[in-house]
């Protein structure tokens, strides 16, 4: 059980120093001057940024910074007042929230969001369709349901939680729901997963445990934290990001953060 | 994750198991460690329709033609519709009125066809289906896409101004509707042509609910269980909220067309008042009293209700004041009604069963209790396959 | 003109029963998230029950009016006691879309229920309270019960207006519908506007059936169609501006009759209801509902 934070190696950063650095190479999701604002309230402000095809990377920022409606509009569930958004490359900027799902963008939420009243494998193999825009009738003779559980067995295992899969959701613990979402989100195999807050509620310990799961995920694929414990995101990621009031105030690597005035801001506040 | 087994898997728990399962010695923890706190749900879909299908038969060839069995046979046409309602209105939460305006459409459409154009009565039965498919997919192509409350208020009107429509048309037969519709089965003895008819309305049935579960028991069944109650998480995971939304709506339709198209061969008769509000709110009643969730409920509170509105006269005069109550009560005590109800008492106890069940047979089977058969199997609803 | 100007006291009398059940309905919405589907049923027993109690039990008419108001009252506070505070104040029970028709659908059943017990299927006009006939304005007849029901709702309309706009306690009730848990916060108590605007809907109401019953007939199932045009009213006010609901009632009530006099009076609520759907389901930002996620 990790009860310090891991190594600091060379460049200040422990995890992900091999991860490619945004800007550089492909992206596998992008925005360009993305705004979005909220009955004259300002909630992004010209915000672009790339994410490459693998590694963590950390989005910090005071609350209501912007932070949850940029993972809204990368996502797809809140439509841009202007610019764009490229997935793959491809303009995604009018795409559904759907159809970017399918595309490899998945996510979690700040508050779980799972069904009540069924189990934490169901929660996940709803996510995991080999084909999900299969027609209703055509569920009649090729149902899909336990090749899909299977794979949510294998994912809740990869998390830790595989002996948790049969019961309830709504028995859980936070902990346990929040790694079903984050299995949930991982299934179907995306190529970046947004995680919003998913270390808040949590203890120490508990949050160790899930930066390790990030750390796990972030190897094969892209994968942006946003996240208010500045320790636990510093410590994982290998990059990067600060909102202030809908702007993207920064942008680098992490011991270059950590020296920057935008982290002794958040700091500030913190400890105030 | 390289080492799971390091960190703290202790730390992560859920509720601590119950029952038997727990502290067994029979058989690796593991095996058993899926089956805890699961349900028992829906039989397996294909032998649950199928077992409907038999006793509802054999129920029928018993009565005999009397009274009861023609009650009963008009229930099983209540059923065939409530069963679709299950999906639409228990499982997916797609609050639309319009089941009994389809209903009207498999009546009306099973009257006309076989009195004006000497439709057989199988020939009918296709082309009600058909027609309540098309109708139902160009009315919900547009209603679907209004948001939720919409689509309530919406359906809520529907059925005022189709009524009427009905009424108003003499092609329609007017208030006093289409007299003369064969029953499934022709013949000259009454009793015989009546059994015939419930045995075909029972396998209809079992059709219907067989579809049903194994909608509700397969991927897109998760689908809908996803976006049911939280449309956003839906489409964060890739579902269609449109196709599904469509889907549910054209089955429900259609299942309620079927179960018309049975009331009308069993009534020969078809009136008015199977598109009016009052049979909307019966089959309201029906699905919530029963266990919107359940197919073998509502399926039961279809019968149970129909005998009851025609049996006792006590009942049947007072039957608004029993059915407010009745819903009310079902509201605040157990929304997933008495289905919901029993599901919840048994429940505990099939845990235990299921779990002792698990134990007995790990022993039995001692190291071929392997992961393969153990956990997984176990964990997706006591083993029923998808 | 004169037969225009009669369709439009007709419509305006009928449409302004709409309308003030409307806003009665917007605001109730706002504050606890129910629809009352109930309200048409309170006018029904206002008005048979009045007109039984007089013609039946023989009391006279103004103690037949107060025992009706007394009664309904009553029950409007018994089932907000019994079911809403279980439902909504104890955490049990149904919630969500289901809870927002089906609580009061219930009572809508049950109200019907008793009326056909006591009072059987008949229609009954309950006595007018301002007999004589038709008055002679200009060109066209007003009924007077008409007139009547056009002053009880302009009344009605200004208290709740003024009520909601200049009393603190009017100000605490629309602010239950903004925000429930910010209101709790604050400290205003949600079920106490809840239960006091379901008993003022239904006193009202029936106050309503009461005026209008001479002009028509009720009979034991007349109140779920007047519910159905409340909500819809409500709705294209999006269930927020009790003012807006009175306009939109008043509308439907205008457009029922400008259709039943000039298209066809057996068709007229064929054609009305149809326009309503069609707005509902192509125009839902008129009620307010933005649109769905795809």
């Amino acid at each position: 059980m990790r009860e310090t934070p891991p190594e600091v190696n060379a460049n200040g950063s422990s995890a992900g120093s091999d991860q490619p650095a945004p800007g550089v190479g492909p992206a596998v999701l992008a925005c360009h001057d993305v705004t979005k604002s909220y009955g004259g309230v300002l909630a992004v402000d010209s915000v672009s940024l790339e994410v490459p095809l693998r590694g963590l990377f950390g989005l910090c920022g005071f609350n209501g910074a912007g932070k949850s409606t940029l993972f809204n509009l990368l996502a797809g569930s809140v439509t841009a007042d202007s610019g764009s958004v490229q997935i793959d490359g491809k303009d995604a900027t009018g795409w559904s929230a759907m159809r970017r799902a399918r595309s490899g963008v998945a996510r979690t939420w700040q508050t779980v969001r799972l069904a009540h009243g069924r189990t934490a494998v169901d929660n996940v193999a709803a996510a995991c369709l080999q084909n999900p825009g299969q027609w209703m009738l055509a569920s009649l003779w090729r149902p899909q349901a336990a090749p899909a559980r299977e794979r949510a067995w294998a994912a809740l295992e990869k998390l830790g939680i595989g002996h948790l899969g049969g019961q309830l959701v709504d028995g859980l613990t936070l902990e346990a729901q929040r790694l079903t979402e984050l299995a949930r989100a991982i299934v179907s195999e995306p190529t970046v997963l947004l995680a919003d807050e998913p270390a808040s509620g949590l203890s120490a310990t508990q949050r160790s445990v899930l930066a390790e799961a990030l750390t796990t995920i972030s190897e094969d694929r892209a994968v942006v934290v946003v996240e208010h414990d500045l320790d636990m995101l510093t410590s994982i990621s290998g990059h990067m990001w600060a909102m202030v009031e809908g702007r993207l105030a920064y942008s680098g690597d992490v011991e270059t953060f950590r020296a920057s005035p935008v982290h002794a801001r958040l700091r500030g506040i913190e400890q105030a | 994750m390289t080492e799971p087994a390091a960190t703290d898997r202790s730390t992560i728990s859920g509720p601590a198991p119950s029952g038997p399962a727990a502290g067994s010695s029979a058989g690796p923890a593991d095996v058993l460690s899926g089956v805890r706190r699961v349900r028992r749900r829906d039989p397996v879909p294909l032998g649950a329709g199928l077992l409907i299908a038999v006793v509802g038969c054999l129920v029928l060839v018993v009565m005999d033609g009397s009274y009861l069995g023609l009650t009963v046979t008009t229930g099983v046409g209540y059923a065939i519709v409530t069963v679709g309602m299950v999906l639409q209105l228990g499982y997916s939460r797609q609050l639309a009125f319009s089941q009994s305006v389809f209903m009207g459409v498999g009546a009306y459409g099973t009257g006309v066809l076989e009195t004006k154009y000497n439709f057989s009565s199988l020939e009918s039965l296709l082309a009600v289906i058909a027609l309540a498919a098309v109708a139902a997919l160009l009315v919900g192509a547009v209603v679907t896409r209004a948001p939720g409350l919409a689509l309530a208020l919406a359906t809520l009107i529907l059925p005022l101004f189709i009524y009427q429509l009905a009424t108003f048309s003499s092609w329609l037969g007017s208030f006093s509707g289409i007299d003369g519709v064969a029953p499934f089965w022709t013949g000259s003895d009454y009793t015989a042509t009546l059994v015939q008819t419930g045995i075909i309305s029972a396998v209809l049935l079992g059709l219907a609910a067989g579809i049903v579960l194994r909608v509700m028991r397969s991927g897109i069944g998760l689908q809908l269980m996803a976006m049911a109650d939280d449309e956003r998480l839906g489409e964060s995971i890739g579902v269609s909220l449109r196709q599904r939304r469509l889907e549910v709506f054209v089955l429900g339709s259609v299942l309620a067309a079927v179960g018309g198209a049975v009331l009308a061969s069993v009534q020969g008769i078809v009136t008015p008042d199977v598109l009016s509000e009052t049979s909307e709110i019966t089959l309201l009643l029906m699905v919530f009293v029963a266990g919107r969730k359940s197919v073998t409920g509502v399926i039961l509170g279809a019968i149970v209700i129909e005998y009851l509105t025609t049996s006792t006269s006590f009942i049947s005069t007072n039957l608004g004041i029993i059915e407010g109550i009745a819903l009310l009560v079902i509201l605040l005590v157990e929304p997933d009604g008495v289905a919901g109800a029993i599901d919840r008492l048994l429940g505990r106890r099939t845990d235990r069963w299921a779990a002792s069940l698990q134990t007995w047979s790990a022993a039995r089977l001692g190291t071929r209790g392997q992961a393969a058969q153990g956990a997984r199997g176990g964990g997706n609803g006591a083993g029923n396959a998808a | 003109m004169s037969e225009f100007l009669n369709l439009l006291a007709a419509g305006l009398t009928s449409g302004a029963i709409y309308g003030i059940f409307g806003a009665c309905l917007a605001v109730w919405f706002r504050v606890c998230n129910v629809l009352n589907l109930a309200v048409g049923d309170f006018a029904m027993f206002g008005a048979i029950g009045s007109a039984w109690l007089v013609q039946t039990a023989g009391l006279p008419f103004i103690v037949g009016i107060i025992v009706v108001l007394a009664g309904v009252g009553l029950t409007a506070w018994l089932f907000d006691w019994v079911v809403l505070h279980t439902a909504f104040d104890r955490g049990a029970g149904a919630h969500g879309i289901v809870g927002v028709f089906f609580y009061t659908f219930g009572l809508s059943l049950v109200l019907e229920g008793v009326a056909r017990a006591m009072f059987g299927t008949d229609v009954y006009g309950a006595p007018s309270i301002w007999s004589g006939p038709a008055l002679h304005i200009l060109d066209f007849h007003v009924q007077r019960a008409g007139v009547l029901v056009i002053g009880l709702a302009i009344v009605s309309g200004l208290i709740l207006w003024a009520y909601l706009r200049f009393t603190v306690s009017g100000r605490a009730a629309s602010a239950c519908g903004e925000s429930v848990l910010g209101s709790r916060i604050v400290g205003i108590d949600s079920a106490k506007f809840r239960r006091r605007i379901f008993i003022m809907t239904a006193v009202l109401a029936a106050l309503f059936g009461i005026v209008e019953s001479p002009i028509t007939g009720y009979t034991y199932m007349s109140g779920p169609t007047l519910s159905l045009i409340g909500v819809v009213a409500a709705g294209f006010a999006a269930f927020r501006r009790p003012g807006r609901a009175v306009a939109a009632g008043l509308v439907i009530g205008v457009a029922e009759a400008m259709l039943g006099g000039y298209v066809s009076t057996s068709y007229n609520d064929v054609l009305l209801y149809a326009i309503l759907f069609a707005i509902i389901i192509f125009r839902p930002e008129v009620l307010g509902l933005g649109p769905e996620p795809a």
